[in-house]
């Protein structure tokens, strides 16, 4: 837990409900070593998605504390780059200025961000498209260019909520293929939620499951296997931890917790 | 890294046959089209002139009452030489422009105030709705009054006028933004400024080029009526001075004069957003479906 870049602490989270306020989180921890990629699986409306916004500084908890090396930063934004389901791109701008818009902000001259960004493009596939705007885009190359502007941001941790759910099967695919590649090439320090337990042992060194609602940590999973690692090609050991994973889920054989109710 | 290089290149080489289709063959064809779409509503127009010129020539109509579209030319080309015409376009002109850019601005000042903070709303909208209620027609006497009858209660009535429309599309267009772009400002570490700078204002932006247009519209129909009130320069002077002398070709010429500047205003906003808003694909003209057989 010593060399851990990020570590999340007995997280406590209730939302307002209908109801009174509904616990969202109970007590989750997380640790994520530098250069490591974990992803967090649950069911469906468990908390995923609040937990990584907690950790991205989007809402304070009620209880507990996100580090990042050591620094307290619960609650505040900037120490880590963020990305939605959606791409959240701005329609009036080209590939390329979406992709710099980060490191504007940041006060870097508008020439050079564009100028920095334009290799980062080149290696996410996005060089033929650097001045198109985002309309003009497929859905993978639209969730390929918020992804590069989620990089491009310079953070030590990238924060991906779900980057391909919302894409076609076969896109998807290529994506996770394609993100196992880069990110071998650059090693960032991820946490990723994802429905998808086929990508999340393509991707993930460790796979974090969550309980259902108010979510905790339900169980770890290693997986060994050297990267880059290909969504169709997986060794027999993370096969084994795939089922592993979707048995704890609920999803094969017997539950090891509670049932999981169908959405 | 050039190994790695390698592998990054080629793994989205598989998908981008997506990547190939989405190119940018498609815009040049967009441009002409809207081009050509600029002038097809042209066509009508013309087509009442040619009815005006055929009712007046066959003498069907008495040329005191309606003088013929070549009568009116005359009279334009008579005040050209005279030294009139051009001068009072330029007043009219001028008090569309001031009144227009102080109403502008000033709409969207007071629509940023209202549509970012809760405050601001409560402070501004009320007054500008009363405003709005009132018919700025109403108001002429009462400025004329205030302000006597120099420039100022023309270029004023532009104001009140045009910034109206503008409030009530930029309160639209910021809170029209979609808040998920607002939560995409956090995480990109953006900050007020550039939140405001960089995602509100070119997302209100239709909505404000929309109410500028709006705004620009009624600016007219405020110099308009402005210059019915004691006026001794401006197009508003030389309709007057046409009445009083029963000049029918020169009323005439007055009226399509407004038209005309009325359509090269709004002929310029298109112009500007076109060009600020390329970015948006055009919606494609609605039409009812076929009858099912």
């Amino acid at each position: 837990m010593g060399d851990a870049l990020l570590e999340v602490r007995d997280m406590h989270l209730a939302l307002p409900a209908p109801g009174g306020p509904r616990s969202v989180l109970a007590g989750a921890d997380l640790a994520v070593p530098r250069g490591a990629f974990t992803c967090v699986v649950g069911p469906s409306g468990c908390g995923k998605s609040t937990l990584l916004g907690v950790v991205a500084g989007l809402r304070r908890p009620d209880r507990g504390a996100v580090l990042l090396d050591g620094r307290d930063v619960t609650g505040t934004t900037g120490h880590a780059a963020w990305m939605a389901q959606d791409d959240l791109l701005l329609e009036w701008r080209t590939v390329l200025d979406n992709v710099a818009l980060g490191l504007q902000v940041q006060g870097v001259r508008r020439r050079e961000a564009r100028a920095r960004v334009r290799d980062l493009l080149d290696e996410f596939g996005l060089a033929g498209h650097v001045d198109a705007r985002p309309s003009e885009l497929s859905g993978g190359l639209r969730q390929r260019a918020a992804l590069a502007r989620t990089v491009a941001q310079g953070r030590e941790l990238l924060l991906l909520d779900e980057p391909f759910g919302a894409l076609d099967a076969l896109t998807r695919l290529h994506l996770q293929r394609w993100l196992a590649a880069t990110w071998a090439a650059h090693r960032w320090t991820v946490v990723m939620v994802t429905h998808d337990v086929r990508e999340a042992v393509t991707l993930a060194d460790e796979v974090v499951r969550l309980s259902g609602q108010p979510a905790q940590i339900a169980a770890r999973y290693r997986v060994d296997e050297p990267h880059p690692r290909h969504p169709a090609g997986l060794g027999p050991a993370t096969r084994r931890v795939e089922q592993d994973v979707l048995t704890g889920l609920g999803v094969l054989g017997a539950p090891d917790d509670a049932p999981v109710p169908v959405p | 890294m050039t190994a790695t290089h390698g592998v990054t290149r080629r793994a989205p080489a598989g998908a981008d046959p997506v990547a190939a289709v989405a190119g940018t063959a498609g815009r040049s064809r967009g441009r002409r089209d809207g081009w050509r779409d600029g002038w097809r509503g042209w066509w009508s127009l013309g087509l009442v002139v040619v009815a005006w010129t055929v009712a007046t020539s066959a003498g069907a109509v008495a040329p005191q009452v309606l003088p013929g579209p070549a009568a009116v030319a005359r009279a334009g080309a008579e005040l050209v030489t005279a030294g009139t015409l051009l001068p009072a376009l330029a007043v009219s002109v001028g008090r569309l422009a001031v009144g227009a850019l102080l109403g502008t601005g000033l709409g969207l000042a007071l629509g940023l105030l209202a549509g970012l903070t809760r405050t601001g709303h409560d402070v501004v909208d009320r007054p500008v709705q009363a405003v709005r209620a009132v018919p700025f027609t109403a108001l002429t006497p009462l400025l004329v009054v205030w302000c006597g009858l120099g420039e100022t209660p023309k270029v004023l009535l532009v104001v009140i006028a045009t910034v109206v429309p503008v409030y009530v599309a930029t309160v639209q267009g910021v809170q029209g933004v979609d808040p998920r772009l607002r939560e995409l400002a956090v995480a990109q570490h953006l900050g007020r400024g550039a939140t405001l700078r960089r995602v509100v204002l070119p997302g209100a932006l239709p909505s404000v080029l929309a109410g500028v247009r709006l705004a620009l519209g009624t600016g007219w129909v405020a110099v308009i009526v402005a210059e019915q009130v004691a006026t001794d320069r401006g197009v508003g002077a030389l309709l007057a001075d046409a009445r009083t002398w029963a000049r029918t070709d020169v009323v005439l010429l007055c009226v399509a004069l407004y038209a005309v500047l009325g359509l090269l205003t709004d002929a310029l906003i298109r112009a500007t957003e076109q060009h600020a808003l390329r970015w948006r694909t055009p919606p494609a003209h609605p039409c009812l479906p076929k009858e099912p057989a």
